[in-house]
């Protein structure tokens, strides 16, 4: 690398490491949506669906 | 049977929409900020450029595990189970960044020393970081019990936390072929600018990942509550 070695630079390898960055935050952004909302209903649903005293 | 007491629930402050809208926007900002502005490197190329996703992962890894270990010893004084619930969300996030930063580094890896892996004092310590957070969120998946659960994983939250330093100092500590950190003196201000406005964009990002699973980590464990409460005699129909 040091001497010119990479060819083209190195972008493939640069590419493949945004690309899965990307693809991964994607994911964890996709998962945490709807984690939250999933456990928002979830707790709507017991309180409305049965807890009264 | 008398009824069960009412589970107190003050729900987490929900985030505004617009933060997580602004938040993402400025990431897709920073990073195509600094691919499209940073010039080539004379000696690496554009392989330069990957130091914009691979530092800022590393330094979120470290901050999440940061937050793991605050909410770790708070729990471990407290015994506040919203400190666990942080702390195994963070942990989570942690986990995701970490795997990130080993795979982002095996990429820069090939090229530039000719090979995916080498058991070097960095490589390896990051691997046991990851190893010990996975390990971390399987454990809290095969305890029922939510207050040994936060007893157990916080004593394994805090001993991911120890390995951080040795994470940080691997590089001064031992010979190692994985560069010494970067500083502001050491970097030419083209490649400074894109790296400090992603550490902020990860940085953010991190928080608001955290948070969001914080949020829906509450909510299961209120929804857990009151289903509890109901079984206990808490209905009356």
């Amino acid at each position: 690398m040091a001497n010119g070695m990479i060819e083209n630079g190195g972008i493939a390898y640069v590419v493949a490491a945004y690309v899965i960055t990307w693809v991964v935050l994607g994911a964890l952004l996709a998962h945490a949506v709807g984690s939250a909302r999933r456990a928002r209903a979830e707790y709507d649903q017991a309180v409305k669906g049965g807890y009264r005293t | 049977m008398s009824p069960a007491p009412t589970p107190s629930f003050e729900p987490p402050r929900p985030l505004h929409a617009a933060f997580g809208w602004l938040v993402f926007g400025f990431f897709i900002f920073t990073q195509a900020y600094a691919v499209l502005t940073s010039p080539a490197d004379a000696m690496m190329g554009h392989l330069q450029k990957i130091m914009y996703v691979h530092v800022p992962s590393a330094w979120v890894e470290f901050a999440a595990v940061g937050v793991v270990l605050f909410g770790s010893l708070y729990f471990l004084w407290k015994e506040d189970e919203r400190a666990d619930l942080l702390a195994a969300s963070s942990a989570e996030v942690g986990a995701v960044f970490c795997g990130l930063t080993l795979v982002q580094g095996m990429i820069w890896g090939r090229p530039t020393w000719g090979v995916w892996w080498t058991w070097d004092a960095r490589l390896t310590s990051t691997l046991v970081l990851f190893l010990i957070l996975v390990g971390y969120l399987a454990l809290r998946s095969f305890v029922e019990d939510p207050h040994r659960r936060g007893q157990w994983s916080a004593v394994v939250g805090i001993i991911g936390a120890i390995n951080v330093p040795i994470v940080w100092m691997s590089v001064k500590w031992w010979r190692t072929m994985h560069q010494i950190q970067s500083n502001p003196r050491s970097l030419s201000p083209e490649y400074l600018r894109g790296l400090l406005l992603n550490l902020a964009a990860f940085t953010l990002l991190t928080a608001w990942f955290i948070w969001r699973r914080y949020e829906a980590a509450r909510y299961e464990r209120a929804a857990e509550h009151v289903s509890q409460a109901a079984a206990l005699g808490g209905i009356d129909g």
